[in-house]
């Protein structure tokens, strides 16, 4: 029983950084149609920018804010210098997806010459786990689930509630009608890399406080994030959100039958299964005809 | 005149579509366009809309030269476009199509959508609905409501009964009259040559991208070369 109750934890701390990261990629396809492959090192940059403004003795909150900050410029500066110019050019989705694994590899290569490629750790202050149901939890991974609870609940409000919220579904959904009742696409566009690069970094951080510290983090968790997209529908950010969970707490009961090693392949298998089985995803729905 | 093309060319990258269309709406009037596919009705109505720009000719509106802005400014200025397809946001509810009829103008949500309610009552009862879940007649009216939630003053409709029942195109019909009667010129494409020119009072023959007979309907309707051409006898 308390083996369960701490699979089901660490599952679902796994599973809801997946869905952050899942949840920017997802979106970003849906209005831009490509996969961005650089996503990944946006990751990778909020868990490395929030070391480096520890280092330089800044408090944690003050350093995770700033962090999320100077990833949102990463991916606005991405776009401005690539991704733009290239849907100005009218560039195709394989493009765009290869000029992103190219801005993958740079982002990577800048970190790495920061950073080099050691692991790393943030200095934190040692947590001590409590008991809950049996499994155990330390207080900083209750503070990560409610944030990742809240962060969601706050960008299902804005895209809900909101004009331009309502304004990226809308573009996201149709974009020739988008520009039929005049949409201000830069504008979409923007909010757009704002909230899923913001998203990303918030994923990265949380991953450097429950693990370490890796150059070649962003790839891992994107190929996770891709997997989960694939499973909740291409383009679904409720589908992102589920398709994360499902792939956090099944690669995490998959080690009651196999060893750890092979928890990456179990996210992979429910992927094939999903394609195979339900090629639209999870939440891929069917306009009605007639 | 309210809206006024002279000698318009446009088309697709090189591929030009109208050579030179010249063509005029009133205050007041619903004015049909018809003609075989292929002739360039749709095209008419994109150029104007600012989603294709016309490589020649002039486009006044109200006066004012409107050749090749953005159909983001044209709202704002007072015309609104249906596009013959995909012209609702179908992952949308209802309410939110609409609010996004009046993006421009974020003040106006509120009145247009008492606006369009008040003129599609059965859209009322639907507001919570997701738009994928309407039927096919419901989806069209939507389209028209997204259109009308700014209350344009010039209104450009490309084929809305396409795809609908029989019952359904009378229903439609019925309504554009309506609309027009509350005060809004209309410009409509058509590929019922015949109900088209029913409901308008004018209308514009288009053939092979260049004008070939126009008129008030009702002339037009027994046209003897038109009703062989276009009428099918």
């Amino acid at each position: 029983m308390s083996l369960v109750a701490q699979l089901i934890v660490n599952g679902i701390i796994a599973g809801s950084t997946y869905a952050l990261v899942a949840i920017g990629l997802t979106m970003v396809f849906g209005i831009l149609h490509f996969i961005n492959f650089s996503h990944g090192e946006l990751v990778m940059l909020g868990a490395y920018f929030t070391l480096a403004l520890i280092s330089i003795e800044l408090s944690l909150p003050i350093s995770i804010s700033i962090a999320i900050l100077l990833v949102v410029l990463v991916g606005l500066i991405t776009d401005i210098m690539v991704f733009k110019p290239l849907r100005n050019q009218k560039a195709d989705s394989l493009s765009l997806l290869i000029a992103s694994i190219g801005v993958s590899i740079v982002l990577q290569s800048l970190a790495q010459l920061c950073w080099g490629r050691d692991i790393k750790v943030l200095d934190l202050p040692p947590a001590t786990p409590i008991e809950f149901f049996g499994a155990s939890i330390t207080l900083v991974q209750i503070v990560m689930i409610f944030t990742v609870a809240a962060t969601m609940f706050l960008l299902f409000a804005y895209l809900n509630f909101t004009r331009i919220g309502t304004a990226l579904r809308a573009t996201s959904d149709n974009e020739e009608m988008a520009r039929v009742v005049g949409i201000d696409n830069d504008r979409v566009i923007m909010v757009l890399w704002i909230i899923s690069s913001a998203f990303a970094a918030i994923g990265g951080i949380l991953i450097g406080i429950n693990t370490n510290l890796q150059i070649g983090m962003g790839l891992l968790i994107l190929i996770k994030a891709l997997a989960a997209i694939i499973i909740g529908s291409v383009g679904n950010i409720r589908g992102a959100l589920i398709g994360g969970m499902v792939i956090g707490l099944s690669e995490n009961f998959a080690l009651i039958a196999l060893p750890s090693q092979y928890k990456d392949a179990v996210a992979f298998t429910i992927m094939i299964l999903v394609l195979l089985l339900k090629p639209e995803g999870i939440f891929g729905y069917k306009e009605r005809v007639g | 005149m309210l809206l006024e093309l002279r000698g318009v060319i446009s088309g697709y990258g090189n591929l030009d579509i109208l050579h030179g269309v010249d063509m005029e709406v009133d205050n007041g009037e619903i004015v049909c366009i018809i003609g075989p596919n292929g002739a360039g009705k749709s095209t008419v109505l994109k150029t104007i809309f600012g989603l294709l720009k016309p490589k020649g000719g002039t486009i006044f509106f109200a006066g004012e030269q409107i050749k090749g802005i953005d159909p983001h400014r044209l709202i704002r200025k007072g015309i609104s476009f249906v596009p013959q397809d995909k012209n609702v946001f179908l992952s949308l509810t209802v309410e939110e199509n609409l609010a996004m009829g009046a993006y421009t103008r974020p003040n106006m949500v509120e009145k247009g959508k008492e606006l369009v309610f008040s003129r599609f009552p059965s859209l009322y009862d639907r507001r919570d609905i997701r738009a994928c879940y309407l039927s096919g007649g419901e989806r069209k009216l939507l389209a028209i409501g997204i259109a009308l939630m700014l209350e344009p003053s010039l209104l450009l409709l490309d084929e809305p009964s396409m795809g609908l029942s029989p019952k359904y195109k009378k229903a439609l019909f019925d309504k554009i009259t309506e609309i027009n009667q509350g005060g809004i010129p209309i410009l409509i494409v058509e590929q019922n040559a015949y109900k088209a020119l029913k409901i308008s009072h004018r209308g514009y023959v288009l053939d092979m991208g260049k004008n070939k007979f126009q008129g008030e309907s009702g002339e037009l309707l027994v046209n003897s070369q038109i009703k062989k051409l276009y009428l099918g006898g």
